[in-house]
């Protein structure tokens, strides 16, 4: 006798185990939402101070221009709006706690680091996201691995650091990159990336897409950067 | 993000390891169930399959991006029920999807065994369709996951997020509705009709 399990089964049983491109299609279609997703948050968190800013500023600016004054605006935590619209980035010296591995001389304006790791991760003072995993919208330094070493690098050149030449490169944008196959593609969600030798060890250093990191502030920042017992 | 000295696939782009592990443990997943997703799909949409697929599609996209959340679901599997339950439920609110559905579902009629013919596989499958059909889509869902996934009534109104009273009384009026209209489809399609046979949910 029959069951409604029975016929249930029997009315989908000719769907058979997926081909590996149907899940690795779901996976590029689950990182693309993804990438959208945290795209959309950052701009969200970014552009808004961005734009709190530059309303002050011009209240400032008017009420200066009124008094007779003319001198430009100060940044403020570390971020003001470039020409092109892109937020540039201010660098102070960093005087609160290290990662565990690194001391870090200099950080974004209004910037810490955040938890207590192996790796050192850089976010805005009272940044919503605590998570140490979750790198949006921060700067994250690592000792490279001998992966990471050997992978392709988009846009890489050599970028003189103090008395090393670090090598500048472009990460992929995760919008773009789908299978282990591909060449790393840059495109608008890509983010700026420094591999600088420290003694034996290399450290990766992945700054943050919202920002406009020029050659010279990476220059500066990188040079601040010290891996403790680089050996 | 790699943890030092740990290697990473060459030229994968992944420079996260929350990233790598999630695309690891995803895949796996996949492999795992993406199959049975989908045939719940099937039966979920009364064997629509293009729709089916559409929110198996949705269902993984949705896991993907929520993946730490699933994770930590004290039920997981009841949490990837309602992923899917959802995507069926916003899929059917787009105006081009709208549907006439059903009517209301009857009083427990208190007769759990419904004279069942032996037709053919493929005229026995029509008619669960059918009857599928007929059915609003939330007894849809309490049939399928509770008959189809063997589901207890806790875990099926988890994964409905609705009372397990509700799961009761849907899947006795449902499963009676369903007998209902699977006999009127099976007796009015032409072929061998064995009266004896009958399904017992």
């Amino acid at each position: 006798m029959a069951d409604l399990r029975n016929i249930m089964y029997e009315a989908v049983s000719d769907i058979a185990e997926p081909e590996e491109s149907v899940l690795r299609t779901d996976l590029a279609r689950g990182r693309q939402a993804l990438a959208r997703r945290r795209s959309t948050r950052t701009r969200r968190q970014f552009l808004v101070p961005v734009g709190i800013a530059a309303a002050a500023a011009g209240v400032l600016g008017l009420s200066v221009l009124g008094n007779g004054l003319g001198s430009g605006a100060t940044p403020r935590d570390g971020i003001s709006a470039g020409r092109d619209g892109s937020a540039r980035i201010a660098l102070i010296s960093y005087t609160g706690r290290q990662a565990e591995g690194f001391t870090i001389d200099q950080v974004p304006d209004g910037w810490e680091i955040q938890g207590n790791t192996s790796y050192a991760v850089i976010a805005p003072v009272g940044f919503a996201d605590q998570d140490v995993q979750e790198l949006t919208g921060k700067i994250e330094l690592h000792v490279a691995g001998k992966g990471e070493l050997a992978v392709e690098r988009a846009e890489a050149r050599p970028l003189p650091v103090g008395g090393v030449t670090a090598t500048r490169f472009t990460f992929p944008d995760p919008d773009m990159t789908v299978n282990t196959t591909d060449k790393p593609k840059v495109g608008p969600n890509s983010s700026a990336g420094l591999l600088l030798p420290a003694g034996k060890k290399t450290v990766l250093i992945q700054f943050t897409n919202a920002h406009d990191w020029d050659d010279a502030t990476i220059v500066k920042f990188a040079a601040g950067v010290h891996l403790n017992n680089a050996r | 993000m790699m943890e030092p000295g740990r290697g990473l696939v060459p030229s994968l782009g992944y420079e996260h390891k929350e990233t790598r592990m999630r695309d690891e443990e995803f895949l796996a997943f996949a492999r795992q169930n993406r199959a049975d997703l989908l045939r719940t799909a099937v039966l979920l949409t009364a064997g629509d399959r293009h729709l089916a697929e559409d929110l198996t599609q949705t269902t993984m996209t949705a896991l993907y991006v929520k993946w730490p959340v699933y994770q930590q679901a004290r039920n997981p599997a009841a949490y990837v029920h309602r992923c899917l339950v959802n995507a069926l439920i916003d899929e059917k609110r787009r105006p081009w999807r709208r549907e006439r559905t059903t009517d209301e579902i009857p009083e427990e009629s208190g007769s759990l065994v419904m004279p069942f013919d032996d037709s053919p596989s493929d005229s026995r499958t029509e008619a669960l369709y059918a009857a599928l059909r007929s059915l609003p889509q939330k007894t849809r869902a309490v049939l399928v996951l509770r008959y189809f996934h063997d589901l207890s009534v806790e875990d099926t109104a988890e994964a409905l997020s609705c009372p397990r009273g509700t799961v009761k009384s849907q899947a006795a009026r449902g499963l009676d509705k369903l007998r209902e209209r699977m006999s009127e489809h099976l007796a009015s399609t032409p072929g061998p009709i064995d009266v004896n046979g009958a399904f017992r949910g």
